[in-house]
This record gives structure tokens, sequence and C-alpha cells, in this order.
């Protein structure tokens, strides 16, 4: 089932047309990565799915709901992390977060301290936000974001600003999120991030989507490269997965499931042949993001 | 209701903010000073005192005071990202803007509380003051409140159509001047130019030496046209004070040495300027900033 449906989604700031006809689906309990550039439209899609800005035209629905007709239903199942955001300086992270939770009926203390303790703040709860770090924000962001249990979460550059360990708080977080059964909508220009965290992508490029799908289907599967002396025989690698062959460098590209390769080495050298390259090919998000977008920058300034 | 929940907290900002502190301060010293100067000098009312001599110094700090508490009411929250990561929680915008309204209303209203507080306090010390004194107290903090929210409302219109503090604060000022010294200073001077040149006096007759008598028709209808030309220059000047809630509040508090010292003063026009002019700039702050995007 999609927890995020849009269709037709358009919006244009004076001249500048921010969203172009986008169509979105997000299944539960996914991890979706919405990849593009600066500029591409990222905010203003999440912008939009949380009644935050009004499309031009377009249909949105979050857990069924429909955006326009009730936007405060959507923004209770959902948390957000915005970028370019702040907190009240001059109250505690406790303080910020009981604040926020008054809008949903009110947490109880115990339950703020312990999505601190999630966030790995309970050392900073009563220290007043002013004195914190750029990091230390960015952790208190995330507490927000999740405070009343959220079906859905959008993270619009969440890791910005954050240390390796911090990185790596953050991509753990978002996977024991998915586990408790939430979809998370995780926006970023961070390729190996959204690569490390998420099993869907969807590229954006100057408000048009360009592809959605499963990293690996959408960049190809894992390969191994092989070439020998002399050239090895297709018959024989067939039984490891499809083989193509590479005219360009003179090697035989087998699309496999697992890496391989000592069996392969093991079978070609038992076969007589000398191996000169076995090397493995794993999907590379950037290289199809990188492809994409460069294609497209023809298509939209010509 | 969430409403509610914005304008607890911004009373508490404020109430709590050293801004907030140093301008109550100010107000309760002036306030202060105007009752005990005249206590000491002589046994007369109290509103006689407030409204001789300390309506002018106590609406100017009065003025800042609501400038202070409104100027960056909006700016802050859009500078530091707050209002963002407001938004992003089950509330409309329009709660927002009528919650921070309410708060700073109340902060208003404490600062107005208080101050009494003090002045009743201070003639306490010298006599027990008369009910009437206390009536006039009370309608001198209705003023005030009013006047306060007034000066609260540009600047908290102002916070609302731009996007930092720094010009917020720059706009505001330059109202202010505009409102608090210009406007007091040259309405005469624009309602005599709007008025005409007044009737030319009868020259002719007044180089007479034998003009004694005050009865002459042409002398008679000279003084007719002067009344109301007067009359005519005065009712232009007191419209266009109406647009200064200076003129409007000094003359309200003004108006409460009527029963003493000064003939009675209609004050209508400039209560329902310090109460239209701020509920029409807050509708117009209300209106901007609900429609702005994110």
């Amino acid at each position: 089932m999609a927890e995020i449906e849009i269709e037709g989604l358009t919006k244009s700031f004076g001249q500048f047309r921010a969203l172009d006809n986008l169509n979105l689906y997000v299944e539960e309990r996914d991890i979706f990565g919405f990849l593009g550039p600066n500029g591409s439209g990222k905010s203003t899609t999440i912008n939009c799915i949380l009644g935050l800005i009004k499309p031009d035209s377009g249909k949105i629905r979050v857990c069924g709901i429909d955006v326009e007709e009730n936007p405060l239903e959507v923004r209770r199942v959902c948390g957000y992390l915005p970028d370019n955001y702040g907190f009240y300086g001059n109250m505690t992270a406790i303080d910020n977060l009981k604040y926020f939770s008054e809008f949903y009926g009110g947490i109880s203390r115990d339950a703020i301290e312990e999505l601190l303790a999630l966030v790995g703040l309970s050392h900073a709860a009563e220290k007043k936000v002013s004195e914190f770090s750029r990091g230390m924000k960015q952790r208190l962001g995330l507490a927000q974001a999740i405070l009343n249990d959220p079906k859905v979460v959008f993270l619009d550059e969440p890791t910005y600003g954050l240390d390796p360990q911090g990185i790596a708080d953050f991509q753990k977080i978002m996977k024991d999120l998915q586990k408790k059964g939430k979809t998370i909508f995780f926006s970023s220009h961070i390729l190996s991030e959204v690569k490390e965290v998420c099993d869907t992508v969807g590229i954006i490029y100057r408000g048009r989507m360009l592809r959605v799908g499963k990293i690996s289907e959408l960049c190809g599967s894992l390969a191994v490269v092989v070439q020998t002396e002399p050239r090895a025989d297709e018959g024989l690698l067939k039984r490891f997965g499809r083989v193509s062959y590479d005219e360009k460098r003179d090697a035989w590209i087998v699309e496999v499931e697992k890496d391989c390769r000592v069996e392969l080495s093991k079978h070609l050298f038992e076969n007589g042949y000398v191996v000169k390259e076995l090397r493995l090919k794993v999907p590379n998000l950037e290289e199809f993001y990188f492809r994409l977008v460069r294609e497209n920058e023809g298509v939209n300034s010509g | 209701m969430r409403a509610l929940i914005v304008a607890k907290k911004e009373f508490v900002d404020i109430i709590t903010s050293k801004r907030f502190m140093a301008l109550l301060f100010a107000m309760v010293v002036f306030f202060l000073m105007s009752v005990l100067q005249t206590l000491s000098a002589s046994r007369i009312s109290m509103g006689t005192a407030i409204g001789f001599f300390g309506s002018s110094g106590i609406a100017f700090v009065g003025g800042i005071f609501g400038i202070a508490l409104g100027f960056d009411m909006i700016t802050r929250e859009k500078e530091s990202g707050t209002l963002r990561i407001l938004l992003t929680h089950p509330l409309f915008r329009d709660e927002i803007i009528i919650g921070k309204a309410i708060g700073a209303f109340l902060a208003i209203c404490l600062a107005s509380f208080v101050t009494m507080l003090f002045m009743v306090g201070a003639i306490t010390m010298r006599y027990t003051p008369s009910f009437e004194e206390i009536l006039s107290l009370a309608k001198l903090t209705l003023a005030t409140n009013a006047y306060l929210f007034t000066f609260f409302s540009i600047a908290f219109l102002v916070s609302a159509m731009v996007k930092n503090s720094s010009t917020s604060l720059a706009i505001t000022i330059g109202i202010f001047i505009v409102l608090a010294l210009m406007i007091p200073m040259f309405s005469s001077v624009i309602a005599q130019s709007l008025a005409g040149q007044p009737p030319e006096e009868p020259f002719d007759l007044m180089r007479n030496q034998n003009f004694r008598n005050a009865s002459d028709p042409r002398w008679v209808s000279y003084m007719e046209e002067m009344r109301s030309y007067r009359e005519k220059v005065q009712s232009i000047t007191s419209t266009i004070s109406v647009f200064s809630p200076v003129s409007s509040y000094t003359t309200i508090v003004g108006s409460l040495t009527q029963s003493t010292v000064f003939r009675t003063v209609d004050i209508t026009k400039n209560i329902l300027s310090l109460l239209i002019i701020p509920a029409v700039l807050f509708g117009i702050a209300y209106f901007r900033f609900t429609r702005e995007e994110l």
C-alpha cells in the first residue's frame, strides 16, 4: 500500500516552475531516498506534502489523507525535520520538545526523556538550546520530528553538519524507525548516504521526477569484469550469471548475485585460462545519477 | 485552543525577557515621577497629576515599550528558523499570529497593572486615595493598555511584512517619529493650510480712532467668521491628531483632569482611534502572515 501518493503535482513561484507535473508513490515501511541537486524541488515537494505550501495543481495523499482537505491531520501522522530550522534558544531541549508536544495534546516528561536518549541527548536535556552545537541541534531536530510517534517521517538533509559518528547514529535510527513500521522519506544530495540506508530512490531534477525505483533496478546488479588470456569461452561464464561482452575493455561482464570471484577464477584456471583482470563492479548510484542529470540538462536547456 | 498554547509561551517569553524588565522599569519610573512630583507640591487629584505632568513622557516611553515588544515578534521566528519548525506541527498560521498577539496583549496588561500598583502604593504612603482617584487610575490603565497595544500593532505589522528584525526596527522607528513627533508638531500647520486663509481683519475700522463699538455689524461679522475659522482649524487638527496615537493618548489622559482644571473635552474620536487603529493594523498583519508561504 502506498503511504505517500502524489499525482500531477505542479508548483510555480512567479515565473519559476519549481515542480512540474510530479508523480510519486512511496510504499509503507520504505526508506525512500529523494535525490536531487540543490534547487531541484526536493524541499518544495516535502512542503507541499505537508500542506505548508499550496500547490498550483495536483493531488497528494499521505496515509490515505488528502493534504488539501485536511493538512493538520496529515501533520498529525507525519514528522518533519526541515532544513534551515531553529529552536528556541532561551529554552532547554526538554522545554522545546514539551512546547511542540502540546500541539498533540501533551506528551509525558518520561516519553520526552526517552526520545532525547534515543537521539543521544540525555546529557543535554536541561541545557539551553542556544548552547547547542550544530550536531546537537540536528539530533534535537530528529527528536522533534518523531515526537508524535508519526507514521511517516520526512528528513530534509538530516545529516548536514554532522560528524561521522553522528551520521552513523542517524542512519541507525532511520533503520530502527523502519523496523518499527515507519516510512522514511529521506531527502538528500549525498549519494553515498542514500545508498547506505535507502531501499528505493527517486531522482528529481528541475522539478521533474526523472526516475523512481529500487537502487539495484536503477543502477544495475552486481557484476564481475573478467579478462583472460586467451579470451574465455562465453559458455564457461554463463553458469555464474548473465554474460555480456564489453568490446571497449575487451572483457566479459558477468552479472552475479553475490561476489563469486574465487569460484570464477578457480573455474577459469581449471579450464586453462590465465586471468588478467577479475574485478567486482558494484551498482553505482553516483554514475547513474550523474548520467541521468547530464542527459536531462540537455533536454531542459534545449 | 492551539493559539492559547502559543499565547502562553509568548507571554512567558516576553515577561521573562531583559527587554521587558528594562522597559517596565522605565515605565514605572516615569509614572511614579509624575505622581510624586505633583504630590510633593500640593494635594491635588491623582488623575490631574497624571494628566498634567505625566502624559507626554509616559506616551514617549509607552510608545517605545509597544514597539520593543512587537518589532521582531515575527521576524525573529523567521530569522532563527523556529517558524519553520513550528509550522511542521499541527498548527495553522492564524493560530500562531493570534497566539502571539494575545501573549503580547497580556504582557502589556501586566505592565500597565504593575505600573498602576506602584502608583497606588506611592500615593497610599501619603494618603488614602479616593474612589474617584482609583477610578481615574483604572481609566488611565485602560488607555495605557490601548496605547501600548497600538504601538505594538504597528511594530507587529511591520514585523509581519519584512524579512529581518533590523529592517523592521528601522521602519518602526520611522513610523514612531512620524506619529509621535511629526503629526502632533505639524497638525495645526497642516490644518491651517487646509482651512484656507483666515477672514480678513477690518483694518480700516480698527485704525479708526473713534472705533469703540464692538457691536459694529462689520466687527461682529468678522468675529463670527473668525470663530468659525478657528473651529474649522480645530476640527481639522483634531481629525489629523486622531491618526497619531500619541495625540489620542495625551488627549484621553488629559481629559482625566477635566473635573478639576480644564473644560470638558470630547474624547470619543480618540478612544475610537486607539481601538480601531490597532484592530486594523492587526487585521492587515493577520492577512499578510496567513497568506505568506514558507
